[in-house]
């Protein structure tokens, strides 16, 4: 790493993904100050911070969504434009029209588009492995239901079952788990473990400690700037959580106890 | 009809119409159909008003129309993005600034010409004037979009789905964007000539809504809008032909007609099959209420006709003799010629039925659910219009076929057979004879409430004291309790007390 950026666990192989001094300002308002850190190939990475934190921001950041004001964002050593067929990306539920007229089967094809390619259609082989992610998700028998009336959990599983068919790398989750029932928690966190277990990397912005905590190899402890990076065992101090948020409570579970922080 | 049909086209001027009108329904519907979607509408008729300017400029300079058209359309939607980019100004009070502010001066042009150019033919469109340029413009465009739909249809539908994962995933979404724009433009432009820019985004977003309520995925809904846009320009042209009405307005009102037809009538959201669909289930739940209620005054002893069900219903006599004749059509009842009422074997089954649901949804809501028992009579009775019958035998599996609800009444076996027990009110119990609780009347949640906190419930051994004045002493596990008579005539009880059932509730 050439940056100063504060990297808290030694990474054991190449990173698969790179951000170096990541900078971004709405309306010369910073957002995110020189943000660095890396992700190695089959880990589960999870960004926590309060509201405002730029978790979101981040992960638009480094996908190219929102402008960077300076720094890098690097996937599998080339620069995130040149290695976008690496990248899944699973948007926040609040981001998508769920009146649009498409079925469950036809949203996990559009993770194929890439591969089919420019002015050709999805093949009987693309349709099968749609399927067959449809069904790795639990949602056999809804290929044809129009997006809209399945339930919130339902939705979150055809998107993740997307981001599948785009056969990734490196798998992005805004706030997969808002909104979504129990089986739908359980079912994504059993794929990410499998990802992980293919050496695929996943980062994803999450509210809840717990689960951060149980799922995650790395965490991003995340407050305008990074305040700290590493396994979950070492950031999660009182010490770092207190300056990650603030004057707000927050609670977790360490040792088998429950620990809240305050100020 | 045929001759009908074909004498017009005898003109040269209607085949030339025809042939508009077919063109500019297919392309108005094809852009339509990302107009809804994307939530373009408004930007479609601003882009249309923008258009006048363009027209004039084109007309001062010697210039064909259309080049001025699609460029001062483009040139304000690209302002109505900077505004939006650049201000807190948002994007609806951006497009009335701009397209108005375009409009005007185009009128204003207009009002400054030496010449003439016809102003209401801009607006309001006749195809009946169509010239072969605008059939070749109209057929040029038309061969444009579906060329750019075909190749692009994947991408397309990706970018106005979801953009952002478009985006992440290497689209070029800003030239997606841009391109629609464009093509949206030269659409307008092309199809001023039959509808006029006023009109034309009618033509745009009412073929593609229409389809939009009736089907449920994208290329279902371009190809439904496409049908139906041609039809809507086509019968328009006819109209227009023979009625002498103006060209535009008539096609805008044939698919006005169709949308509404639709919003109605569609098979899976029409509101008239959602207001019929929502009276049949209040008349089937209140057709199961009154077998219910027939059943209860059976079980009582009661007399049971038109007054009694509407007393227990709460409804008028009138309405609950109308109900009676329909459950007697349904085969549920009985009617006798002195208006007195009888539940067939098949409405008894079904009455048993219904209650056995009932029961055990008290029974579930109580014992899975925590919920006291003053409250599940109601939620239950919510719940039992509801439930299939394996759903009911579900519950009854899971909760280990229980034989009675949380109130004491006992669950009807799933044949329909009810073992009422041989039990009286507990105020005509004799005193000083020991008697156990058998049930409690499950309708008055003040009383639930009263007995619950004085413990008392199905399996409760008291015994009755003399009492007086309107109170009722009982002697429960060697205390005295005293409740007042309203509570204790929603008590039953056994004289020879009966296997233990445990309290349950809150």
């Amino acid at each position: 790493m050439t940056s100063n950026g504060r990297i808290g666990a030694a990474q054991p192989a190449t990173p698969l993904l790179e951000v170096s001094n990541l900078t971004v300002s709405y309306q010369r308002e910073p957002v995110l100050r020189a943000v660095s850190f890396s992700c190695p190939p089959g880990a589960v990475v999870g960004i926590i911070g309060p509201n405002g934190a730029g978790k979101s921001t981040l992960i638009k950041a480094v996908l190219g969504l929102v402008p960077r004001e300076s720094g890098e964002v690097r996937v599998g050593g080339l620069p995130v434009d040149r290695a976008r067929d690496r990248i899944a990306y699973v948007p926040q539920r609040e981001d998508v029209d769920w009146d649009f007229p498409v079925t469950a089967l036809d949203v996990v094809l559009m993770g194929r588009y890439r591969q089919v390619g420019l002015f050709r259609r999805p093949g009987p082989r693309d349709r099968a492995l749609a399927l067959e992610l449809l069904e790795r998700v639990g949602l056999e028998g809804f290929a044809q239901a129009r997006i809209g009336q399945l339930s919130g959990g339902q939705q979150q599983r055809v998107f993740v079952a997307r981001a599948l068919a785009q056969e990734a790398d490196l798998f992005f989750l805004d706030e997969p788990f808002v909104g979504v029932d129990a089986a739908t928690e359980r079912i994504i966190l059993e794929l990410m473990a499998q990802l992980r277990r293919a050496g695929r990397t996943i980062v994803m912005v999450n509210h809840d400690l717990g689960v951060v905590q149980d799922h995650c190899d790395l965490v991003l402890l995340l407050n305008g700037a990074v305040v700290a990076f590493g396994p979950p065992g070492e950031v999660f101090r009182p010490d770092l959580l207190r300056r990650t948020y603030g004057g707000r409570l927050v609670a977790f579970e360490q040792g088998g106890s429950r620990v809240v922080v305050g100020p | 009809m045929t001759a009908w049909l074909l004498a017009p086209l005898a003109y040269e001027f209607m085949q030339r119409a025809l042939l508009t009108s077919v063109l500019v329904g297919v392309i108005c519907a094809v852009m339509g159909s990302y107009l809804i979607v994307k939530r373009w509408a408004l930007l479609g008729d601003a882009i249309s008003h923008a258009v006048l300017p363009g027209v004039v400029i084109a007309y001062i300079l010697g210039i064909p129309y259309f080049a001025g058209a699609v460029v001062t359309g483009l040139a304000t939607a690209l302002g109505i993005g900077y505004v939006e980019r650049n201000t807190r100004i948002k994007s609806d009070a951006a497009m009335g600034i701009m397209f108005i502010g375009a409009f005007a001066m185009g009128l204003a042009l207009i009002s400054r010409v030496p010449g003439h150019i016809d102003v209401h033919h801009i607006l309001f469109g006749n195809v009946l004037g169509v010239r072969d340029g605008d059939l070749w413009l109209a057929a040029a465009t038309g061969g444009l979009v579906l060329a750019v739909v075909a190749l692009l249809y994947k991408e397309l539908l990706m970018w106005s789905f979801d953009p952002t994962a478009a985006q992440v995933s290497g689209l070029p979404v800003r030239a997606l964007h841009y391109l629609m724009m464009l093509l949206l433009s030269v659409t307008i432009v092309a199809s001023m000539q039959a509808v006029g820019i006023v009109l034309v985004v009618a033509m745009l977003v009412t073929p593609a809504s229409t389809a939009f309520l009736m089907t449920r995925r994208f290329n279902a809904m371009m190809g439904l809008a496409v049908v139906l846009g041609v039809a809507a320009s086509v019968t328009g042209l006819y109209l227009s032909y023979y009625a002498n009405v103006a060209s535009g307005a008539a096609m805008v009102l044939v698919s006005t007609a169709m949308f509404m037809l639709a919003m109605l009538f569609s098979p899976q959201e029409g509101l008239v099959w959602q207001a019929l669909q929502r009276r049949r289930r209040a008349g089937r739940i209140q057709q199961e209420d009154a077998l219910k209620a027939l059943h209860e005054l059976e079980e009582r002893g009661t007399r049971a006709d038109a007054g009694a069900l509407a007393a227990s219903l709460g409804i008028e006599r009138g309405r609950a003799q109308a109900l009676l004749r329909r459950l007697r059509a349904a085969g549920l009842v009985a009617l006798a010629p002195d208006g007195s009422a009888a539940l067939t074997g098949a409405g008894l089954r079904k009455a048993r039925g219904l209650v056995r649901t009932h029961r055990l949804w008290e029974r579930f809501l109580t014992d899975a659910g925590g919920r006291p028992w003053d409250l599940v009579h109601d939620e239950a009775h919510g719940l039992e219009h509801y439930t299939p019958p394996e759903v009911a035998e579900e519950l009854a599996t899971r909760l280990g076929h229980p034989r009675h609800d949380p109130h004491g009444a006992p669950i009807p076996s799933v044949e329909g057979i009810l073992d009422a027990p041989a039990d009286r009110p507990l105020v005509e119990a004799e005193t000083g004879a020991e008697v156990r609780v058998s049930r409690v009347d499950d309708e008055n949640p003040r009383v639930l409430r009263t007995l619950a906190r004085l413990g008392i419930g199905p399996g409760t051994v008291l015994t009755p004291l003399p009492g007086g004045n309107g109170r009722v002493v009982l002697r429960v596990g060697g205390e005295e309790l005293e409740i007042d008579a309203e509570t204790a005539r929603h008590i039953r009880v056994e004289v020879r007390p009966g296997p233990a059932q445990g309290i349950s509730g809150a």
